[in-house]
């Protein structure tokens, strides 16, 4: 190695704090992408290969069989349709519940910010203690109130769980980043003659993308990944694909088809791995962003 | 008639009371200065006046209109404020257009309006940007047309010009006067800066603690300032003081020398402040009689003009002299000064005496 003569605060040689660091992060990395590897290594690996032992080996002859088992052919409870119509309840559940929760998070937020409500403090307080109650605890309650409402084992059900769950946290959010909001831009828009809805339609909620972009990931994530009100609150007509793959890992008789299960676990797992792909720099940013600048 | 009329305004947040029962007047058209330090309460009476608190006891009636109890949107009064206060999701003309669309101004006439204020303030180039995209300068602007194309009776400025660099805040300074004179809306300017409010006002009124000082034109202010609070914030660099005590027969004594103002008899004994502004002291022979002997401490030249730091057996007095003077730090030099310029307050009371 040739060196030149330059002067260098730095000392030569391997630094060993380098080498140790890149060493645990590679490591971590190995073992969290491990069983993705798995995952999809043996979802498109015929099923012989698989019986033939070796989970980690590459496949002999990839095939996506298993995929299209997984999404249109397998056999989900009673009915052999694959995860399809499951991914759809699942969609249908999520985008309702999470929009009506943004907006009523946003509305909480604004309201609990912008105006002195009398024990504002205590309602925040309770709120935010929604969030904290575990799930469990609410099963039975809720499942009474969707009996007397009538949408018990529907879709429609598990959009209104989600929903009451979702204000909470979205409420949360909304309430920390509108108390951060400049003060003059609300001054001014009053002054201006900008009324409830005028104040938060027009000024408030345009200028707080990022943290609708924050709220929509995190109750989309939670949302689509649920599986105990699924499990709970849902008949075989509204399964969504959380409770379906489930129920397809369990249904299989005879022979563990374990190449369309990793299919099946796959599909589910996209769309939330998409939203963090596209939108995940906008999860952090959107944390972080305290106010505008106006 | 624009007139505005502030009876007894007091306000207390809490167990703390701002404002201490401040009454004023205004005439139609007139320019006031609320000018005091920082928390001395002149942007709470400013948000009085606009609507955004309530005051806890005490009377605005505007043009003839009590509005003491009117939301913000009611009054016909419009506000710049400090930080511009645009908001960043719309464009310009979408901005100074909004306060028309609440009062639901059809649009023919918002954008007529629009236009007309966009090329009286030279920003209609500018129309369709959105404020992140505009320098400091040009938003002030925007700011300032969003609350003319309201045409109100009364404008409120709450500090606009500090948030700008030093050139650009004397440029708009001028352009905020020039147009005050063309359109001749009441105003009631907010600033901590006494310059500004020497070259705007038509009249100051100096706060400090929630309490109107003195309420007068700018040149009454610096001639004949009320307290010794007024005397030291109006004039820059700040009127020089010293203790001063009152002979038997009332003649204003520096040390041993008589400054050359009489007072009242009645006054002997009392323990006076001695003030002369900077500009008002004058370099003259070392022999001159009744001229105080001072050393040079620091110069300070500012291009036009010079100020001089000066120990004297009275204090540390600054002297302000035309050019680039020719001092030297250490120089022995004495300083006069005339009488009619000299101002004498109370030490214990801070008031004016004579």
């Amino acid at each position: 190695m040739s060196t030149t003569p330059v002067m260098s605060l730095k000392p030569r040689g391997i630094k060993w704090d380098r080498v140790a660091l890149y060493a645990v992060l590679l490591l971590l990395a190995f073992m969290f992408l491990m069983p993705i590897y798995v995952m999809l290594i043996n979802s498109i690996k015929p099923l012989a290969e698989i019986r033939g032992g070796n989970l980690v080996s590459f496949p002999l002859e990839p095939t996506l069989e298993p995929w299209l088992q997984a999404w249109s052919l397998a056999q989900i409870g009673v009915e052999a349709t694959g995860l399809k119509p499951y991914f759809a309840n699942s969609f249908l559940m999520v985008i309702p519940a999470v929009l009506i929760s943004t907006a009523l998070g946003a509305l909480n937020g604004y309201v609990l910010t912008q105006f002195k409500v009398k024990g504002g403090t205590l309602i925040f307080g309770l709120v935010l203690f929604s969030v904290f109650i575990p799930f469990q605890i609410v099963l039975i309650p809720m499942a009474r109130l969707l009996g007397e409402l009538g949408i018990a084992g529907s879709v429609k059900g598990l959009i209104l769980v989600h929903t009451i769950y979702g204000i909470g946290f979205g409420t949360l959010f909304f309430r920390n980043f509108y108390a951060a909001f400049p003060q003059e831009l609300v001054k001014s828009a009053r002054m201006d003659g900008a009324g409830f809805f005028v104040l938060f339609w027009r000024l408030m909620l345009p200028a707080s993308l990022p943290i609708v972009v924050v709220n929509i990931i995190w109750q989309f994530t939670n949302i689509w990944n649920d599986f105990l009100f699924g499990a709970s609150f849902s008949d075989y007509t509204s399964y969504p694909l959380t409770v379906a793959l489930n129920n397809l890992v369990s249904s299989s008789t005879g022979v563990k088809e374990y190449n369309v299960h990793f299919a099946g676990a796959f599909i589910a797992a996209l769309p939330t791995l998409v939203v963090y792909i596209v939108s995940g720099k906008y999860f952090v940013r959107g944390l972080m962003a305290g106010s505008v600048k106006g | 008639m624009a007139t505005l009329h502030i009876n007894g305004v007091s306000k207390s947040f809490g167990d703390v009371k701002i404002l201490h029962d401040i009454s004023l007047d205004l005439a139609d058209g007139e320019f006031l200065v609320l000018v005091g330090p920082s928390g001395c309460g002149k942007s709470t009476l400013m948000n009085v006046v606009a609507g955004l608190e309530e005051p806890t006891t005490g009377q605005v009636t505007l043009a003839g209109r009590d509005i003491t109890h009117l939301p913000p949107d009611e009054r016909d009064v419009a506000m710049v404020f400090q930080s511009y206060a645009l908001y960043p999701n719309m464009t310009v003309g979408q901005n100074i257009a909004f306060p028309l669309e609440m009062r639901k101004v059809p649009k023919a006439q918002r954008t007529e309006a629009v236009n007309h204020v966009a090329a009286m303030l030279q920003i209609d180039h500018l129309l369709d940007r959105k404020p992140k995209a505009l320098s400091g300068g040009q938003r002030q602007r925007v700011a300032i047309g969003r609350a003319l194309a309201r045409q109100p009776s009364l404008f409120l400025f709450d500090e606009p010009l500090s948030n700008l660099d030093a050139k650009l805040r004397v440029d708009m300074r001028a352009e905020l006067k020039k147009l005050h004179m063309r359109h001749g809306v009441t105003t009631i300017y907010v600033t901590h800066d006494q310059v500004e409010a020497m070259t705007l006002g038509t009249r100051i009124a100096v706060l400090k603690g929630g309490l109107i000082q003195q309420l007068a034109t700018p040149m009454e202010l610096y001639e004949r300032p009320a307290n010794l609070f007024v005397a030291e914030f109006i004039g820059s660099p700040s009127i020089n003081t010293a203790k001063a005590t009152v002979s038997d027969s009332g003649e204003v004594m520096l040390g041993d020398a008589a400054v050359g103002v009489k007072l009242d008899a009645s006054l002997a004994h009392t323990d006076v402040i001695f003030g002369i502004r900077p500009e008002d002291l004058r370099v003259s022979p070392l022999d001159t009689p009744g001229a105080i002997h001072a050393t040079v401490a620091l110069l300070e030249p500012t291009g036009a003009e010079s100020y001089v730091l000066i120990d004297t057996a009275y204090g540390e007095f600054t002297l302000r002299m035309p050019g680039p003077g020719e001092f030297v730090v250490g120089q022995q030099l004495a300083v006069s000064f005339d009488a009619a310029k000299v101002h004498v307050f109370d030490a214990t009371t801070e008031l004016r005496l004579g």
